[in-house]
């Protein structure tokens, strides 16, 4: 009888430590992010904190339509850090009249995320609404489709004017009137909106690209009007957001994120996150350290019995909060590299002082300078 | 009685108002100021932050870092030479140890006199200037002086380096 109950239990347990174990939630996005079946539209896959992050790739996107099968694939491209893109007409590509679309991110080796679904824009959702955007929390650093439902137009009637244009401003952040639009007699035809059906009509955006700024931006100031600005809506506002903090808590932290050789370098170790129990032991902390994957420019290579004590302080951390070690240097300097040197990489391992308890290796990339 | 007193009450409205309609004379506005006089002189550095440009646009947790007492960053100064015609001139950095972005010596010139949003530092050896800050404020005598280096790579900006100088003694 007891047996009975334990083998449904253990196989409950691996079902849910399985799901744990899955490859983290992927952050996807669209452009336009309100898109069409029959348009061609890029589809963003943010993979940081999933389990390819950081990947090399190639990654692909397995997918399906309207609920079928996740069988296509298709070769993803790389956009940003830990961004990857493909590009599809979604009606053409599947095969049907696409409603949604589910899909996943995996590599060559089987690693994959979860699943994620996207959803082709109903028109229905503005019936009897002027204005929506999707998404509906819209990021300031990533697409945002703003539509206009012409019908239902709040003070000057723009029924069936044709084209309709976004006048749009900001002002929370002082960035002003959006510099492309042109002046409001003589409005530029890059702020006109996109015809999306019947009196339906879509402008779409990255904001800090709309307004060439690399603020952060918490809204946007809009109305809708027609060519020579004599009918218009009341005006709008819609809020804008940061990207979510993906941020998950690592045992080391670069500062800043991304750098060159010349840049002043702050690395924090955060002895709490430690998988090696014997590390968390320590007290005083070295960097065993050295650039590229060639592990170059060990500036204390070999034993370190060989040095004095003066000459180790260079690798030694310093204590700053709870848990938390940080080592700070402008690395063509630490590494005393030639001018021409092409950093790519640093290397590390934490360790104590006579080097037999050590930490894995980690890698951070470096960028070159423009 | 009555009448008169609506009469002078009347009076004094009227009174008033045609005074409130004279020419009310405003100061004039003074010369606008010279960004080159308002730049000329040594700045010594009394705060550097470090700006992580890629976490700030993204949203992240981690932006700045105050380097102002390290590196020896207080005792980093910028000279800025002008010439007998009040135009830029030589420039001279004394970094005493702290890192310098730029060169440390050479021709300095505004990319605008009038209206500067940069800095431009020409190395001794180069026609083209080879460094550069940019302004976050106008330069003038009496205020600190601020300016960022800013970092690029593959065309985005990735750190900056934000100086409040202040003008020393002379």
């Amino acid at each position: 009888m007891k047996r009975n109950i334990i083998i449904p239990v253990c196989f409950l347990l691996l079902f849910f430590s399985m799901d744990l174990l899955a490859g983290g939630d992927p952050r996807v996005g669209t452009a336009p992010a309100a898109f069409l079946g029959g348009e061609e539209i890029t589809i963003y896959l943010r993979v940081l904190a999933t389990d390819l992050e950081d990947a090399e790739g190639p990654l692909y996107l397995i997918s399906g339509a309207n609920g079928g099968d996740m069988n296509m694939s298709l070769e993803a491209s790389v956009v940003d850090e830990n961004v990857w893109s493909v590009t599809i007409t979604p009606d053409e590509y599947y095969g049907v009249t696409v409603e949604t679309i589910k899909g996943k991110i995996s590599d060559n080796n089987g690693t994959e995320t979860n699943a994620f679904s996207l959803s082709v824009f109903d028109p229905s959702a503005m019936d009897g609404v002027m204005v929506k955007w999707f998404p509906s929390t819209a990021i300031y650093s990533e697409n945002v489709s703003i539509i206009f439902n012409a019908a239902m137009s709040d003070r000057d009637d723009l029924t069936g004017v044709d084209p309709i244009y976004m006048w749009a401003w900001n002002n929370p952040e002082g960035l002003g009137d959006a510099a492309n639009q042109g002046g409001w007699g003589s409005v530029d035809p890059s702020a006109a909106c996109e015809k999306i059906g019947d009196n339906l009509w879509r402008k779409d955006i990255v904001p800090q690209l709309y307004w060439d700024t690399e603020k952060p931006m918490s809204e946007i100031g809009c109305l809708f009007r027609n060519m020579a600005g004599d009918a218009q809506t009341d005006d709008l506002a819609i809020p804008l957001v940061a990207p979510p903090v993906t941020e998950v808590a690592k045992v080391i932290r670069p500062f800043p994120v991304k750098f060159t050789k010349k840049d002043i370098f702050t690395l924090y170790y955060d002895l709490k996150l430690e998988t090696n129990p014997a590390m968390k032991n320590q007290s005083e902390l070295y960097i065993e350290t050295s650039t590229n994957v060639e592990e170059e420019n060990n500036p204390l290579p070999g034993s370190w019995i060989i040095y004095k004590p003066s000459e180790l302080e260079r690798a030694k951390m310093t204590p700053l909060e709870d848990s938390i070690y940080y080592i700070q240097f402008i690395p063509e300097e630490y590494y005393s590299l030639e001018p021409d040197y092409d950093l790519k990489q640093l290397n590390y391992i934490f360790r104590n002082k006579g080097g037999i308890v050590k930490s894995e290796q980690y890698s951070i990339k470096v960028l070159k300078e423009d | 009685m009555r009448q008169q007193y609506q009469n002078f009450i009347f009076f004094i409205v009227l009174a008033t108002a045609f005074a409130a309609c004279e020419p009310v004379e405003y100061g004039e506005l003074g010369e606008p100021f010279s960004k080159i006089e308002g730049i000329e002189g040594t700045w010594i550095a009394t705060e550097v932050i470090q700006v992580d440009e890629t976490a700030l646009a993204q949203g992240g947790m981690y932006t700045e870092q105050d380097l102002t007492d390290l590196f020896n960053f207080t005792s980093y100064s910028i000279t800025f030479d002008v010439d007998a015609n009040n135009l830029p001139s030589n420039f001279s950095v004394t970094s005493s140890g702290a890192p310098s972005f730029i060169d440390t010596t050479g021709i300095w010139t505004f990319n605008d006199n009038d209206f500067p949003t940069e800095v431009l530092f020409t190395h001794p050896d180069s026609s083209l200037f080879s460094s550069k800050m940019r302004l976050i404020t106008p330069p003038r005598d009496q205020n600190p002086l601020r300016m960022k280096f800013q970092r690029f790579s593959g065309g985005k900006l990735i750190v900056s380096y934000q100086y409040t100088f202040e003008k020393q003694n002379q």
